[in-house]
């Protein structure tokens, strides 16, 4: 009859590893699936490293192709309001107040100028439809408000 | 520009679907894995959507960068670098569900000789 110190000695390294349960303290994970759930995290990292730096590159893209609307108004469009008239106007009827420092009255009046260029630009290319980003961007509006009215 | 080259938004679509593919293969175990690739997928997706870079009329980001070769480069290198490193990642997802299933069943049979 078998006692239990043979049977224990029978037992090698194989069956070890075939029927014991080797832990992660150990040491002892087969090397090829370990390796791939360290590498599949390694891949992960460099994954979200490859879509951070499109988001950076997008980023010199749009400070790139910036564009000042305000500046493109004031370069192509021509104010015939004299400068006199829109200083009575703004100083008098929109802001009667008697005491006006002089830079602050300049400034309100830069400021003044530089809206109405701009609004008179919007204006003017309301339907030439030269900005397809804003056709689409007009074009979802429009689809949005007929489904809030089908809802 | 390299004609032979695919458009930015064609590899850019290819790659969303890749990503979105290799998602769906991770997302029957929820594991930190499938969590992060999640994660990645989300964030390109926003990429994508925010910088129009699916589409391929005039909002395009080819578009936006038809002038700028180094650019176009730039763009196109990121974009080959994520889809080399998603099919590694493809591949890697194999073996770690392996992994994964090995110490389940190993953890199961600790319950069974402890019991």
């Amino acid at each position: 009859m078998l006692s239990v110190e043979d049977t224990l000695s029978d037992i090698t390294n194989a069956d070890i590893l075939v029927y014991a349960s080797p832990t992660r303290e150990d040491g002892m994970m087969p090397a090829p699936t370990q390796d791939a759930h360290v590498e599949a995290f390694t891949l992960l990292k460099a994954i979200h490293e490859d879509i951070s730096s499109l988001f950076k590159l997008s980023a010199l893209v749009e400070t790139a192709t910036f564009q000042d609307d305000y500046a493109i108004a004031s370069a192509l469009i021509e104010d015939q309001a004299p400068e006199e008239r829109l200083h009575d106007w703004i100083i008098i009827e929109v802001f009667p107040r008697t005491e006006w420092p002089s830079w602050l009255s300049q400034r309100l009046l830069r400021a003044f100028q530089a809206r109405r260029k701009y609004l008179k630009y919007r204006g003017v290319h309301h339907k030439t439809g030269k900005n397809p980003s804003q056709q689409t961007l007009a074009r979802r509006s429009e689809d949005e408000t007929k489904n809030e009215v089908c809802m | 520009m390299n004609l032979q080259a695919p458009s930015l938004a064609s590899l850019s679509s290819e790659l969303l679907v890749q990503v979105q593919e290799l998602c769906l293969r991770t997302d029957r175990d929820a594991t930190e894995l499938s969590t992060s690739l999640n994660d990645a997928s989300t964030r390109f997706r926003m990429w994508g959507f925010n910088n129009h870079a699916f589409q391929d009329d005039q909002t395009s980001l080819e578009y936006q960068i038809r002038e700028a070769l180094s650019l176009q480069k730039g763009f196109r290198q990121r974009l080959q670098d994520l889809k080399e490193d998603l099919a590694d990642c493809e591949f890697c997802t194999g073996f770690h569900f392996l992994f994964l299933l090995y110490n389940y069943v190993i953890s199961g049979r600790h319950i069974i000789g402890h019991h």
